[in-house]
């Protein structure tokens, strides 16, 4: 495949056939994605559509794509061409040589003036039939099979038009060796600039090798027998895994033995460690420290956690955007008319001018070969996968090549509160003792008291509140009874007294008397905090305030955001006073507090008709509606369930200003997307003319082609991270 | 012995019955166990297991919250 038609030809072959809902090619990878209604694999029948196509199709195996079988796909590739270029030069370079010395050689020759073109028809044949030629007139004889003209046709019509006219002058007698000069050429140029081009290429998709190659290669299975060294790919789920210190986990498991610290920053971007013991889950990519462990694989290969990262990046990387979709329709009709013109051109030259049949020739080979439909196809392709690419590196997966346009437009960001601008686990704040006559409790047996009630309930104050027990390290009692009345409260019978812990309605209910409190409830609540009471034989012995915990880059994220110029808003369901304090705290001036779910949605709405382009930031349970009505849903993903989303966009990392980092990379790839479009265009609009009135030789219009669109791929290339192209070239 | 009367949360069906009483009647110190859809009721040895496992060890079975327990001797 070599741009935007062929891409189609393949994907409606796709879809022809039986039960396929929908297939979606990538032209930089070179792969397909397929939707198919069926249970069965219809491999055979997809192959052999794409065969009819025209082109080859092999199946992908589960493991194929992170254990690198793609890339080393792509580096055969690129040995293919280089030999190809090598036979073009070799051949090349003598038809140059016999055209240049071709007038001295017939000067000396004794009356065998035909021998000089004779060899240079030869070695035209030849590298016609070489690798160097073979592979674009079986291009565009398929265009031409399968009317859709591409550039292989455009190539093909005019080195077989070079040949033919060069070839006639053996016959005619009228020699003119620049048409195989021009020839030998353009054949030479066509293959240095795909050379090059497929190098691009290799480099625009490398984020994602570089994300397989975060796995190693082989693994250490535990056998009956001992250890075996096994290649990754051939993992299946329930083997043991033996992983030492400094080594990579190759697949997604369950510690079975042994205990080690964890480095998941290539996964899930946690920079810290995390301490993981037998019956905790780890992921594939992530670096053992400290300690050696035995794991039973659960997801392997392709599906495991990074397998999925990988899979997600490369479906997006495939989709079609309403500008690309006009700039390949564009492509459809250009090259018909590139051939008109080219005809055109020769006439005309012929007619209007003495200049000859062989300038006329010449000139519309120069027509032919300038013309650049490719550009235009790979303009937005090629710059939609490396801003993939280099966003998922960043630990941003974007859904697909729409998302990332609309989000370069987003001028407003909602966010919900709980789970996103906080952690969603409350912690405990202050706790104060209240002295009941003689009897006083300090702080921390109000913290024992309500830990030991509240240590069966599920409830998420419940737990904030024996967590600090346990980090206070102050031991429980036993309840000789337990009610637990949700979202009121709890009451057991801790050492014979009744011990009651819940909100302060569910304490005035149960008859205890909350008015010596009041004030210092007041002020908790102005703080933003949610208060906890403790009675204790229906006399209010404490209060424990508790607050969700706001995310330490939150403050960071809005002030990134703010510099960026977009406006924001939180939308919660909580309580006023807590939604004002945490929206302070973060810098966030507007705040709508005490929204249902259809009053979210409905903010949503009423910002996108007024025109805004908006991102509504939360998690995908509770704000399904607003995250789809969104122009930009936006969610944050742990480690598992990663790439099971449906936002437009999905933050791995834990790390809300990678929300303005993505935003800044989908304005960067629209700016590039439109030099390209702008510059594709462009080039033709001047180069056809330059070539048809003679300024440019057939030789120079193949490289000028070349660079046209090489020049596409490399502008897109300045998407990528300058550390990322560090790390590559390690 | 002391007996526990427990009321459960998130019982759907008797496979969940029998998913509690499995999960019980194997623990050491447990010496009778009544379990219907919502109701645990369990005599135990107080030396041999305390509550808090027997609450725990339910809540592990599956998704079960404890709504409230009495213990009586």
């Amino acid at each position: 495949m070599t741009c935007g038609s062929c891409v189609a030809r393949v994907e409606q072959a796709l879809r022809s056939v039986d039960g396929i809902v929908d297939a979606r090619v990538n032209l930089i990878t070179e792969t397909a994605t397929i939707v198919s209604s069926e249970d069965s694999a219809q491999r055979a029948a997809l192959i052999q559509a794409v065969r009819r196509a025209g082109y080859d199709a092999t199946a992908l195996r589960p493991g194929d794509r992170v254990s690198g079988r793609l890339d080393r796909n792509q580096e055969n590739r690129l040995r293919e061409q280089r030999q190809a270029l090598v036979q073009a030069l070799g051949l090349a370079v003598p038809v140059v040589a016999l055209h240049w010395l071709g007038p001295t050689i017939q000067a000396g020759a004794a009356g065998g003036h035909v021998w000089p073109i004779a060899i240079q028809t030869l070695l035209s044949l030849l590298l016609l039939c070489s690798s160097a030629g073979a592979p674009i007139l079986a291009g565009g004889l398929r265009a031409v099979i399968h009317r859709s003209p591409n550039m292989d046709l455009l190539i093909s019509v005019g080195v077989t038009v070079a040949f033919v006219a060069g070839a006639a002058g053996l016959v005619t007698g009228h020699q003119d060796a620049a048409h195989f000069h021009a020839l030998a050429m353009i054949l030479t140029m066509i293959n240095l600039g795909r050379y090059f081009e497929i190098r691009a290429r290799r480099d625009a998709a490398s984020a994602v090798a570089a994300l397989a190659r975060r796995l190693p290669r082989t693994a250490q299975r535990v056998t009956v027998d001992g250890l075996e060294e096994v290649p990754v790919d051939q993992i299946a789920a329930g083997d043991r895994i033996r992983v030492p210190p400094d080594k990579v986990v190759p697949v997604d498991g369950t510690v079975s033995e042994g205990e080690a610290a964890c480095d998941e920053s290539a996964v899930t971007g946690e920079s810290v460690p995390c301490h993981r013991r037998v019956g905790d889950a780890v992921l594939a990519g992530s670096i053992v420290r400290d300690g050696l462990i035995t794991i039973q694989a659960t997801r392997v290969g392709g599906q495991s956690t990074l397998g999925r990262i990988i899979r997600a990046v490369e479906e997006a990387q495939s989709g079609k955007t309403p500008m690309q979709r006009i700039a390949d329709r564009v492509a459809g009709v250009f090259v018909p008319i590139v051939i008109v013109l080219a005809l055109g051109t020769f006439v005309v030259t012929l007619a209007a001018t003495e200049l000859g049949s062989a300038v006329a020739i010449s000139r519309a080979v120069a027509v032919l070969v300038i013309a650049c439909p490719c550009a235009m196809g790979l303009a937005t392709p090629t710059a939609v996968l490396v801003a993939g690419g280099t966003a998922a590196l960043k630990g941003i997966l974007v859904r697909d090549a729409a998302a990332l346009e609309t989000a370069a437009k987003v001028n407003c960001v909602l966010f919900d509160k709980t789970g996103t601008l906080t952690t969603g686990t409350p912690v405990v704040r202050e706790v104060f003792d209240e002295p009941i006559g003689p009897v006083t409790h300090d702080a921390r047996q109000v913290i024992q008291l309500a830990a030991s009630a509240e240590q069966y309930s599920q409830h998420p104050f419940a737990q904030a509140i024996v967590a600090k027990a346990r980090e206070s390290q102050i031991p429980l009692s036993d309840p000789s009874s337990f009610e637990s009345r949700p979202g009121l409260g709890v009451s057991a019978e801790l050492d014979g007294r009744t011990v009651r812990v819940g909100s302060a309605m569910y304490l005035r209910a149960c008859g205890v008397d909350l008015a010596a409190v009041e004030g210092r409830m007041q002020r908790l609540l102005g703080d933003g905090q949610s208060v906890v009471l403790l009675a204790v034989d229906d006399v209010c012995a404490g209060l424990i305030g508790v607050t969700d915990t706001i995310r330490p880059d939150a403050s960071r994220a809005v002030d990134a955001l703010a510099d960026l110029g977009i406006s924001m808003a939180m939308i919660t369901g909580d309580h006023t006073r807590t939604a004002v304090a945490v929206a302070g705290s973060v810098g966030i001036t507007e705040v709508h507090a005490e929204m249902t779910p259809e009053a979210k949605l409905a903010e949503v709405r009423r910002r996108k008709d007024a025109g805004q382009t908006v991102a509504f930031v939360g998690d995908g349970i509770n704000d399904a509606p607003a995250l789809a009505a969104a122009d930009v849903g936006i969610t944050f993903s742990s480690g598992t369930d990663v790439a099971a989303g449906a936002a437009d966009i999905t933050i791995c990392h834990d790390d809300l200003t990678r929300i303005a980092d993505a935003i800044v990379l989908a304005r960067k790839s629209l700016r590039i997307i439109k030099q390209n479009l702008f510059w594709a265009f462009f080039y033709n609009i001047i180069a056809v003319p330059l070539a048809a009135t003679g300024q440019v030789p057939p030789y120079l219009a193949a490289g000028a082609m070349m660079i046209s669109s090489l020049s596409v791929v490399l502008n897109s290339l300045r998407l990528r991270d300058r550390r990322q192209t560090r790390r590559e070239n390690r | 012995m002391p007996t526990l009367n427990i009321t459960l949360r998130g019982m759907h069906c008797e496979r969940c019955v029998d998913t509690i009483k499995a999960s019980l009647v194997d623990l050491d110190g447990v010496v009778k166990c009544l379990v219907s859809l919502g109701l645990v009721d369990i005599t135990y040895d107080e030396d041999a297991i305390r509550t808090g496992e027997i609450l725990a060890a339910i809540r592990a079975a599956g998704p079960f919250e404890i709504d409230g327990f009495r213990k009586s001797d």
